[in-house]
């Protein structure tokens, strides 16, 4: 009491005199506060302890009184640990578990009998730790704290680490916990190298105990080696440990080595087998498995150059497989790549120019004639000029011509189907098609399948379907439609599902995967670094948007789902729009924090191109700026949604409550307040938002998108729930949904935006004003008005939130250099498909070290 | 000549003399019919009737005049379709039809030869290739209907192809078409077609009632006598193909006679997309009620009443289950002598039930880029088509899809207020992002003057970019500019743009409030100056001002309600 007391008047006088003024009132109360506190918890073993241990704490120390009561206080700055205590004055210093930091404490040095340093109080309860074998290792913890903190530099304790080292050593190795063991052992090595110790058998130095640790430790893991990535482990892991120990570990090595190399050589049969059996798939397998196992097998290279001859293949990561194949569905990724490689179209795309795409018809040319620039002929060449492509009469394509234009048509362009007045067949080789007006680019219309989509399976394209493999995988073969293909020429082409965008780095960076579809963009700068990868941009990025379901009244059956009214509400929409915080997610989440070019964020449908002389940004309108994140605007937009529904509630029941009054029906509604009113309709309340269905494509990347998305929403009040499609799907194919997440690769933004807006496209309720900036698309005839209506397009899908449009996404590519001719500047991955060859010896001459035998029969 | 009241009136007082006056002449009929020589050709009957008509020197009333009905078979190159087998038909059909309805029609059946009318032959004949030398000589004759028959031999099966023109007001009916795979069934199909194509005529009588009446064509020789036990008894054939029941739907049509008292084809009027739908049930009067359900007032819908000499009649629409093309158009051009059809693209069609039994609205679709839509056939018979364009409505169609294959509509040219339409809606995304950005700096500033002097730093950077905003007068400005580029030639157009723009100001008005921006100067001002408790007492002043006028708006709506 007369301890505590004392400190109390000292702090109040103290207080008063060198801090700041407060009234005596104040100072009486805190003191009496203070004394009362005081009293009964005044020794440190009574006080509430901080639970944590002392080095997770922040610094403190403790003063202890020559009555034996001791507090917890801020570290004493001015004070010198290493000298003895002041017999004279008075010691300031501030107590742990004051609130106000403002407050100081004033004692007599003469009561103060010692002073612990935060490095005493670790070093002490180091001490107390080590007694015990349990908490052994939580001693060795305290003691490399105090050992390598720097806040203890030129004050640090003298220590010797050995013996806790080997008994810790020792312990952890008895019981068995080999890689404890090892940290032990490798400290030894590093700061007591050469010092023998006893107590674990044959065991004296550190460099025995690195070596029993690693043997041990592999060994626990090879008998788990029923899963493959064991191996992978301990190649890992024998050569983490070589680097660092090659000595101890050099026998060990080549133990595993050989033994990596006979379980490797278990698989030979299998791999006889499968290339008995002629399956290529299989035989490829087997080689995985066993470049699993040992890629280091010097018989390796031998096998792979055999399966390399006998069957050709190149195995694609893909993200998503196809469900349908069909080159014009811009907004599903996989059906477009896949669509490339089964079928032909009438025209192909081949790269974006200044006047727009340019279109490859490889039956002949295509001349523009008439005196308005309304006729387009087609001149079919020799059939033998050709080239891989079915076989097309002037007959066909005239039916083909008008089967794009008939609706109900699988051909059905509706944009064709506008401007073509009349087909006619001229001579064998000539067909005249005569147009209602001229088209800027009627050739972008015609990149028809030649074949009915509706067949997923047939195939007129460069490659055909081998095999649909149980495990997901699709294996592609030469098309045989167009005479027989010499197998060991052209490769195979073999797609494989890869769900994680690391594993899918990884893999092609191991050989496992020789081309991805897709490079996930937080990966890219890795790959770009590694020159076994080749890394290539798509001539075309992409466009990420929120598609609205937007309802319309007495469309489809049954009742609107809540979120209808909502969704049609363009407010709504804008709010929702304001609260996704854009440039964070392409820019940071979606990139991994790199620094990569074209990633920005967009105001309406169309790419911003990706640079200044890209030609696609010709359709977007810059006069438009993206909205800016703010939750605020987001909030004051839902609220405004909010009114405006319950406005029109009201409306609609005033309306009901003025029929049934017409019709004579008596009208009581009862009020909020209870009370019932004649005549009146009952208080409409502010509605409150539903909860949303956001849908998105199977993908990593779409699923984190969108659950970022759901978060931001979380942030205005909006709830919503994630829905994930069936692999392969880009669209719902029922109604219960809200928002689409959807990438769209717009090649040809005049011919495109019909694809997107209107009744054959994803958004079909669309507003007039909408429909009318299309028509006008519909009927240009020079580039200087295409760019202008599209503009104008993007201006009212702006104002419409016809779209909630995200951002541009630059698509890249990658492969190893073992493939040859896939292309620069492609649209589609298997643009150049046809051409694609494969080097027997994988990666060049360099692995094999001999002349590599290159299949390369056409270089474009 | 009476007029239709006065024939109205008289019925309701003679209708049971009438009715044993028509019994009586039914039971004539018959055993005139049974006397006949059975070879006798119709033609032949027909002159005998026309001779009873001229003896006849007053007009038989509307009820008790019997269809003249005459029926051109037209039968293909088939070497199957012999002179024998042609008179045949031509026998049992009249048979066929004569017994099916004895009396409400009289049935004369020709074969046209090859190079006879041979435009008519085609399965998509329309109204136009019946000339008018034709309406002059079945006005002549006093045909009522016409019928073209067409059998065609398709080797494995005989189509046959039927369409109905009724003369009196210049309508032809849809083709009714049937495959007959047994040809022992011709006479029997070609007869039930017939009857199935049929479209019973009522005539105006009355249009000065809230719905028009209408009197049944025939209707006092559909009734047969029957015997109940010793008792007879007359009973209306509701099963008669000339008997209309209920839930009729009719195509109003209209006629004026000359000076001569005689018909031309030019005189005869339809009116497009009205039809007269059937409010009460025919029973035992020939009257009965409808309603005029037409793209234009109700009123006008029928055209001015006209004279002595205007007739207005109803005619029954029958239709085999089919589509019909609504093709939406107006009229464009650089002047009113260079005006060209331009077809309406991308306007929605939505459909109501025309009986307002439903009150949902069904969306169908929206007109192609040819400014064409199917209309399909819904679960009544007639849908009420609503064409809107943008937010507005522009025209209410009746139509009986598969009545008509196609339909065309002239509508106002309204692409000035569309585009007028979507810019307004940009203006208005930007007056409410703007109101949004203001609330929001306006309430962040409030907040952080009230923290006193640590919040002025805030204060300040909000105040500059409120600063930046629009305000009232610059969006005035905006929206003044923009209105002048819009300007229409049509007036109409004109004032509904007019009209986008007046809302639009007002809205700016009531929410970009001058007020707003004076008192934030004011706030602002006294913080740079160091005078917080002038702070807060505008702060105050502003809470509650805010609060007043929200208590104010709540009362008003309260008040409305009430």
């Amino acid at each position: 009491m007369g301890e505590m007391m004392e400190l109390v008047i000292n702090k109040t006088i103290e207080f008063v005199s060198r801090r700041r003024w407060v009234s005596i009132f104040q100072l009486l109360t805190l003191a009496m506060g203070l004394t009362v506190v005081g009293l009964p918890g005044a020794a440190i073993g009574q006080l509430e302890k901080d639970p944590r241990p002392y080095i997770d704490r922040e610094p403190f120390e403790i003063i202890v009184f020559a009555t034996g009561q001791a507090y917890e206080i801020e570290p004493m700055d001015k004070l010198d640990h290493n000298q003895p205590l002041p017999r004279r004055g008075k010691a300031v210093f501030q107590l742990l578990d004051e609130a106000d930091p403002e407050f100081a404490f004033v004692a007599p040095w003469n009561r103060i009998s010692e002073v612990k340093s935060y490095a005493k109080l670790i070093l002490e309860e180091a001490k107390r730790l080590e007694k015990n074998e349990e908490t052994l290792a939580e001693a060795y913890r305290f003691y490399n704290y105090l050992l390598y903190h720097p806040q203890f530099e030129g004050n640090r304790p003298e220590i010797d680490l050995f013996p806790i080292l080997v008994r810790d050593a020792v312990a952890s190795a008895k019981a068995g916990e080999w890689f404890d063991a090892l940290v032990c052992f490798e400290e030894l090595k590093k700061n007591h190298a050469g010092k023998r110790f006893a107590g674990l058998g044959d065991i004296k130095t550190a460099s025995d105990g690195i070596t029993a640790c690693y043997r041990n430790i592999l060994k626990q893991i090879y008998d788990q080696r029923a899963e493959r990535q064991v191996y992978q482990q301990l190649r890992r892991m024998l050569a983490g440990g070589l680097e660092r120990h090659p000595r101890e570990l050099q026998e060990l090595n080549q133990q595993w080595t050989e033994t990596m190399n006979q379980d490797a050589l278990q698989y030979l049969d299998e791999l006889k087998d499968a290339v008995a059996k002629e399956l290529p798939v299989e035989a490829q397998d087997v080689l995985r498995k066993m470049k699993d196992v040992s890629p280091t097998l010097p018989q390796l290279p031998m096998f792979e150059k055999r399966v390399r001859e006998l069957y050709p293949m190149v195995i694609v990561g893909v993200d998503q497989l196809a469900k349908v194949a069909d080159p014009r569905i811009m907004e599903s990724w996989p059906a477009r790549r896949t669509g490339r490689l089964l079928r032909s179209q009438l025209l192909n795309f081949i790269r974006q120019d200044e006047d727009g795409g340019i279109y490859e018809f490889p039956y002949g040319r295509i001349q523009l004639t008439g005196e308005d620039n309304d006729e387009l002929v087609f001149m079919l060449s020799d059939p033998e000029t050709w080239g891989n492509v079915p076989p097309i009469s002037s007959i066909e394509l005239a039916h083909l011509l008008e089967a794009t234009a008939t609706p109900g048509e699988d051909f059905y362009h509706p944009l064709w189907g506008r401007i073509l007045d009349s087909v006619e067949v001229t001579d064998p080789r000539t067909v005249k098609a005569k147009l209602r007006y001229a088209f800027l680019l009627p050739t972008s219309l015609l990149q028809v399948p030649l074949l009915d989509t509706n067949d997923k399976d047939a195939s007129d394209g460069a490659y055909e379907i081998e095999l649909r493999r149980e495990d997901g995988r699709i294996l592609y073969r030469p098309n045989s439609m167009f005479g027989e293909v010499d197998m060991t020429e052209r490769p195979r082409i073999l797609e494989r599902r890869l769900e994680d965008a690391t594993q899918a780095s990884e893999l092609i960076q191991t050989g496992a995967v020789d081309v991805l579809a897709r490079v996930y963009p937080g990966e890219i700068p890795k790959l770009q670094r590694d020159p076994n990868v080749v890394v290539r941009r798509y001539q075309i990025p992409t466009v990420h948007w929120l598609i609205p379901n937007l309802r319309r009244p007495g469309e489809g059956e049954g009742e609107w789902p809540p979120s209808a009214e909502w969704v049609n509400n363009p407010l709504f929409r804008r709010g929702l729009l304001y609260a996704i915080d854009r440039d964070k997610l392409v820019n940071h989440i979606l990139t991994n924090e790199q620094p990569l070019d074209g990633y920005e964020v967009i105001s309406g449908p169309f790419p911003v191109g990706i640079d200044e002389s890209d030609p696609l940004m010709y359709a977007n309108n810059f006069r438009v700026r993206p909205l800016p994140h703010s939750q605020d605007l987001g909030r004051v937009f839902i609220d405004m949604t909010a009114s405006q529904i319950k406005a029109m509630r009201r409306r609609e029941a005033d309306r009901e409550r003025d029929r049934r009054i017409r019709e004579g029906e008596q009208v009581e509604t009862v009020q909020a307040d209870g009370e019932v009113k004649e005549g009146e309709v009952a208080v409409i309340p502010l509605p409150k938002p539903p909860k949303l269905v956001l849908v998105h494509p199977k993908g990593t990347q779409a699923a984190t998108i969108c659950s970022f998305v759901v978060r931001y929403w979380k942030t205005i009040g909006i709830d919503a729930e994630l829905r994930e499609l069936p692999d392969g799907e880009s669209m719902p194919s029922d109604d219960n949904w809200d928002f689409v997440f959807t990438e769209c690769s717009m090649q040809e933004p005049l011919v495109d935006a019909r694809r997107i807006f209107g009744q054959t496209g994803l958004i079909r309720n669309i507003d007039a004003s909408v429909e009318q900036a299309l028509d006008r698309i519909d009927r240009v005839r020079n580039w200087q008005a295409a760019g202008a209506s599209l503009r104008n397009l993007h201006e009212k899908v702006y104002n419409e939130v016809t779209i909630l449009p995200l951002w541009q996404v630059p698509q890249y590519y990658a492969y190893r250099p073992s493939v040859r001719n896939i292309g620069y500047d492609i649209n589609s991955l298997y643009q150049n498909a046809e051409q694609w060859r494969v080097d027997v010896v994988p990666d060049g001459s360099t692995q094999a070290g001999t002349a590599s035998k290159t299949y390369t029969a056409v270089q474009k | 000549m009476r007029s239709g009241l006065n024939i109205k009136e008289t019925l309701r007082e003679t209708f049971p003399v009438g009715l044993f006056l028509c019994c009586c002449l039914l039971f004539g009929n018959a055993a005139h019919g049974q006397d006949e020589n059975p070879d006798q050709k119709p033609a032949a009957k027909a002159d005998a009737g026309k001779k009873e008509e001229a003896e006849e020197p007053k007009v038989v009333p509307w009820i008790y005049r019997p269809y003249e009905i005459k029926i051109w078979l037209m039968f293909d190159e088939s070497a199957r379709w012999t002179t024998e087998v042609k008179e045949k038909l031509e026998q049992r059909v009249q048979q066929y039809l004569e017994t099916r309805e004895p009396s409400a029609w009289r049935i004369h059946v020709d074969t046209l030869r090859w190079g006879q009318h041979d435009d008519l032959r085609a399965k998509d004949v329309s109204v136009d290739a019946f000339d008018e030398t034709l309406y002059d000589s079945l006005q002549e004759e006093s045909i009522d209907k016409l019928f073209l028959v067409r059998v065609n031999d398709q080797y494995s099966h005989l189509e046959l192809l039927v369409n109905e023109l009724d003369t009196t007001g210049w309508s032809l009916g849809p083709v009714f078409e049937q495959k007959i795979l047994d040809p022992l069934l011709l006479q029997h199909s070609i007869g039930s077609t017939i009857c199935d194509a049929f479209r019973p005529i009522a005539r105006i009588e009355s249009m000065l009632t809230e719905n028009p009446i209408l009197s049944v064509r025939a209707f006092g020789l559909m009734f047969r006598t029957v015997q109940e036990g010793e008792e007879f008894k007359s009973v209306a054939d509701k099963t008669s193909p000339c008997w209309i029941d209920d839930k009729e739907i009719f195509e109003p049509v209209k006629r004026t006679a000359n000076r001569d008292k005689k018909f031309e084809l030019s005189k005869v009027e339809q009116f497009e997309f009205t039809l007269l739908v059937q409010e009460s049930k025919v029973e035992d009067r020939a009257n009965f009620e409808c309603r005029v359900v037409s793209v234009n007032r109700a009123e006008a819908a029928l055209g001015r009443r006209g004279g002595k000499q205007t007739q207005r009649y109803a005619i029954v629409m029958r239709t085999p289950p089919g589509d019909s093309t609504i093709y939406l158009y107006t009229m464009r051009g650089p002047s009113f002598d260079e005006m060209e059809e331009s077809p309406l693209n991308g306007y929605e069609i939505y459909s109501r039930s025309i009986y307002g039994t439903d009150d949902s609205t069904e969306f169908l679709g929206k007109t192609d880029w040819r400014g064409e839509m199917i209309i399909p056939p819904g679960e009544e018979k007639v849908r009420l088509l609503f064409v809107k364009s943008g937010e507005r409505l522009l025209a209410r169609l009746p139509i009986m899809p598969g009545y008509k294959p196609y339909e065309k509509k002239l509508l106002p040219d309204d692409d000035a207020r569309i585009f007028a339409e979507g810019v307004v809606s940009g203006l208005r995304s930007q007056v409410l992002d703007l109101v949004a950005r203001r609330e929001v700096l306006l309430e962040r500033m409030t907040q952080s003057l009230r923290q006193g002097a640590s919040g002025l730093d805030s204060t300040l950077a909000f105040y500059e970019m409120f600063d930046e905003l629009t305000d009232l007068a610059g969006f005035q400005d905006l929206l003044a500019t923009t209105e002048r580029r819009l300007q229409s030639n049509d007036s109409r157009q004109q004032n509904k743009i007019d009209a986008m723009f007046e809302e639009l100001n007002t809205f700016a008005r009531d929410t970009i409030r001058p007020v707003d921006d004076s008192e934030i100067d004011e706030m602002v001002l006294a913080a740079k100056q160091g005078l917080w408790d002038k702070v807060q007492d505008l702060v105050i002043k502003r809470l509650a001002r805010k609060k007043r006028e929200k208590d104010a708006e709540a009362a008003a709506n309260q008040e409305a309600t009430e």
